[in-house]
């Protein structure tokens, strides 16, 4: 057989492996700040840098520059030589600097405010446009190397590398499909229990096509390498792949139980993400046998370490994630800190550590030249491992704690903490131990990235490069063979029908997409077609023009990190978020019809505000953003002194109401001509009745009425639903 | 001409739940049965061995 050559890219490794190196730090030293935020408030610097701007800034950086880059890295180089074919070098620098452009808008655009109000899908729709543009790039650089292969096997690793390119890039689309209003400024088109459902569905597969089936393709290419001995069951990879493939898409639901989502479709959510425990326990087990005859390398090997640890935390995080989605359980875990707890054994443990096992293993391939020091990388196996412990304990002490304190009722059936304060300040000690525990993660990254920078500074002054002998192309190979086959009049022997499949990258591609939009077919279609699923209830309206500009403040803000609109059907919270004595209705369906997009929020470091209206008077909530411990002694809330301060944009208004009315929101015909003089009117009725409760005058222009007139309508609707209901009996 | 809503409102959400159950369990059934067997040992062995063998020279 004749032979090629072929010379593999690994410049585009190394920027991808830098790029990881620089944005995990920063986005891990963001994540540190915003930890400390909590411990002291005082920490936050309006209006660019308080927690809720921070906090997605942080999200983002760590899921989409770290562990994005991170992946690119394995990609390029696992495809390259499991295919014997280099990437189109133009695509492979778009692609990178794309993708960093991506990033640093991020990071400019999230402090600014701009974003879409949906955890891990923040970035407004400009730069949406953009990671769609870059993913296309990314996706055709690496189906051209598939092309241009010269194995015919497409190892499992590249399964797992195609499932994720397929899925996100479904994903993205279809949960950052929006109405622009401006050019930072857009709403999603879903509204409320759909928006819901698509958001999660996004988030739980953000989770499990970024941060899971990328790093199992890492893990099985990368740890055989490491290991130097073959995967153990080629046979359970198999099975773990589609298992995995094809439950994982079910299981988004999950992270909506007992909200207003209907039950079937929670229920479903719930039993896919439990029968998720077979595959990843599948997955891990095969990860760490593959060790066998191997273990003894561990104690020594530093590299080995990270992937022991990481796989054990990724079957610990995979047995923890299905326990938080049975619903007893998720009715204690939801809104508290444990499923932060969860989040970071997931991401520092097993997405941090098989990233940085697979760093010091490459880099010394990549730099030519042996890793400046093992005892240095050492050193931060053990300072991060022993941080990700401190990280974790303190946020399941701190979860369980706090839904514990929701719960408690005393023997008089009272709540035994009626104020919710008290559940927040009980908690500031864990959110100490938390930041110490992130700052030994960090100190261990910047102890790896000088051992990097060490060893990148002893690179040879010009890398060798090296032509691989390959077979001929695959698709070369084919032609030849279909030629003879004429000539010869002799048919191709049969090949096995799954090696068939595996040899066809295309059809392969198709049924991994088939496989994950079945979960669309029977989850999520009929939750958008049966109508009966969202009851309407009569009473609830749009938000006045000048109620939604304040939801855009508070989208702004992002106080949705922190607090939820969602009051559960447990008594626990109907009493706490109930009005004069009188408890609470839990939250329906249809109140959110007109929410786009919906705020039910995933954490309650602050009370649930779906009940807010009325509560308090307008000159409380004033005060309260100017400085939550006026109000409020022992708040973790920041200050937001500049609500006072801002000018009501009024221009702004008009589009954004002709853009809701876009997404069906009924307003009439004075909102949808004069929208900005009905916001001015309602501003100043509020300015008014501020004035009225001993509060400053002048403030109808500023931005915080429109604020405290959002607040001020939440949960009216249902209110007057309910009084409805007792006037007729 | 029915409406697509029509024809999805044709079965419960209950139903599509457990249809959805069935088809899981058919795929893995189905890949378990391919897979499952002693005979493709050696296909799937040779398999394994490609990140080992993926440079076919130079260094590693």
């Amino acid at each position: 057989m004749s032979r090629e050559t072929v010379r593999y890219d690994d410049a585009i490794v190394r920027k991808f492996v830098t790029a990881t190196i620089v944005w995990g730090a920063v986005g891990m030293l963001v994540g540190l700040w915003c930890a400390l935020q909590l411990a002291v408030p005082r920490l936050n610097f309006a209006p660019y840098f308080t927690f809720g701007r921070l906090r997605p800034l942080h999200t983002n950086a760590v899921i989409f520059a770290f562990a994005g880059n991170a992946i690119f890295a394995a990609v390029y180089y696992s495809s390259q030589r499991l295919l014997k074919a280099r990437p189109l070098d133009r695509l492979s620098r778009f692609h990178f600097w794309g993708w960093q452009t991506i990033i640093a808008a991020a990071a400019i655009t999230l402090p600014l405010g701009f974003t879409q109000g949906k955890e891990y899908a923040e970035l407004e729709w400009p730069i949406d446009i953009a990671i769609a543009v870059v993913w296309v790039t990314f996706a055709v650089n690496f189906f051209a190397m598939v092309r241009n292969r010269r194995e015919k096997h497409l190892y499992v690793a590249l399964w797992f590398y195609i499932a994720s390119i397929i899925t996100i890039a479904i994903l993205h689309i279809f949960n950052n499909l929006v109405i622009p209003a401006a050019l930072f400024k857009s709403y999603s088109i879903y509204a409320g229990v759909e928006d819901a459902f698509m958001q999660w569905w996004y988030g739980h597969n953000a989770v499990a096509f970024v941060l899971t089936t990328p790093f199992l393709g890492l893990m099985y290419y990368f740890l055989p390498k490491a290991a130097e001995r073959p995967v153990f069951s080629y046979r359970l990879s198999i099975l773990h792949f589609w298992s995995l493939v094809f439950i994982y898409i079910w299981a988004g639901p999950h992270h909506l139980h007992y909200t207003a989502l209907p039950q079937w479709a929670s229920t479903l959510g719930m039993l896919f993400s439990v029968m998720l425990w077979m595959p990843s326990w599948g997955g891990m087990i095969n990860g760490l046998l593959t060790l066998r005859g191997a273990w003894n390398r561990v104690a020594e090997d530093p590299v080995l370490k990270f992937f022991v640890v990481g796989l054990t935390f990724y079957g610990m995080s995979t047995f923890e994630g299905p326990m938080l989605s049975i619903k007893s359980v998720n009715a204690l875990s939801h809104y508290t800190d444990w499923n932060i707890a969860h989040v970071h054994g997931g991401a520092l443990g097993w997405v941090g550590f098989m990233t940085f096992g697979m760093i010091y293993w490459l880099v010394p391939r990549l730099f030519q030249t042996p890793l400046h020091s093992k005892k240095l990388a050492t050193a931060h196996f053990w300072v991060a491992t022993v941080g990700i412990v401190l990280y974790v304990l303190a946020m399941w002490v701190a979860g369980i704690t706090q839904g514990l304190m929701w719960r408690a009722f005393d023997d008089a059936g009272h709540l035994q903490y009626p104020d919710f304060l008290e559940t927040v300040t009980r908690l500031v000690p864990m959110y100490w131990v938390r930041a110490l525990g992130g700052s030994l993660y960090i100190a261990g990254v910047l102890i790896g990235a000088y051992n990097i920078f060490k060893t990148w500074q002893a690179r040879p002054a010009a890398y060798e490069e090296i032509d691989v002998e390959v077979p001929p192309m695959i698709r070369a190979a084919k032609v030849a063979a279909k030629e003879r086959a004429v000539l010869e009049r002799h048919a191709e022997p049969p090949v096995h029908w799954h090696r068939r499949w595996e040899g066809l990258p295309a059809l392969f591609t198709v049924l991994t997409a088939v496989a994950v939009l079945v979960a669309s077919a029977f989850e999520i279609v009929p939750t958008f077609l049966i109508g009966d699923n969202v009851p309407r209830i009569k009473t609830v309206k749009p938000y006045t023009p000048l109620e939604l500009y304040g939801r855009d403040i508070y989208l702004r803000e992002g106080c949705y990190n922190c607090h939820s609109q969602m009051v559960r059907p447990f008594i626990d919270e109907t009493v706490r978020y109930g009005q004069n004595g009188k408890p609470a209705e839990y939250s329906k369906p249809g109140e959110f019809v007109y929410d786009h997009p919906f705020q039910w929020g995933s954490k309650r470091t602050g009370p649930d505000l779906a009940r807010e209206g009325g509560r308090r008077d307008e000159l409380w909530h004033l005060r309260h953003f100017e400085n939550p411990r006026s109000t409020s002694m022992g708040s973790v809330m920041p200050s937001y002194p500049h609500l006072l301060e801002n000018d009501i944009p009024w221009d702004v208004i008009q589009p954004r109401v002709d853009a809701m009315a876009m997404l069906n929101v009924p307003y009439d015909a004075q909102a949808l001509s004069h929208a900005d003089t009905l916001a001015r009117q309602q501003a100043e009725q509020v300015a008014k009745t501020l004035v009225g409760n001993g509060g400053p005058k002048d403030m109808a222009g500023k931005e915080v009425i429109a604020l405290i007139a959002y607040m001020q309508r939440l949960g009216r609707d249902i209110q007057l639903a309910q009084d409805a209901q007792g006037g007729t009996k | 001409m029915i409406r697509l809503s029509e024809l999805v409102s044709a079965l419960t959400p209950a139903q599509y739940a457990e249809l959805s159950l069935v088809l899981f369990l058919l795929v893995f059934a189905g890949v378990l049965v391919r897979h499952g067997g002693k005979r493709r040992a050696a296909e799937h062995a040779a398999c394994a061995q490609l990140p080992l063998a993926d440079d076919a020279r130079g260094r590693q």
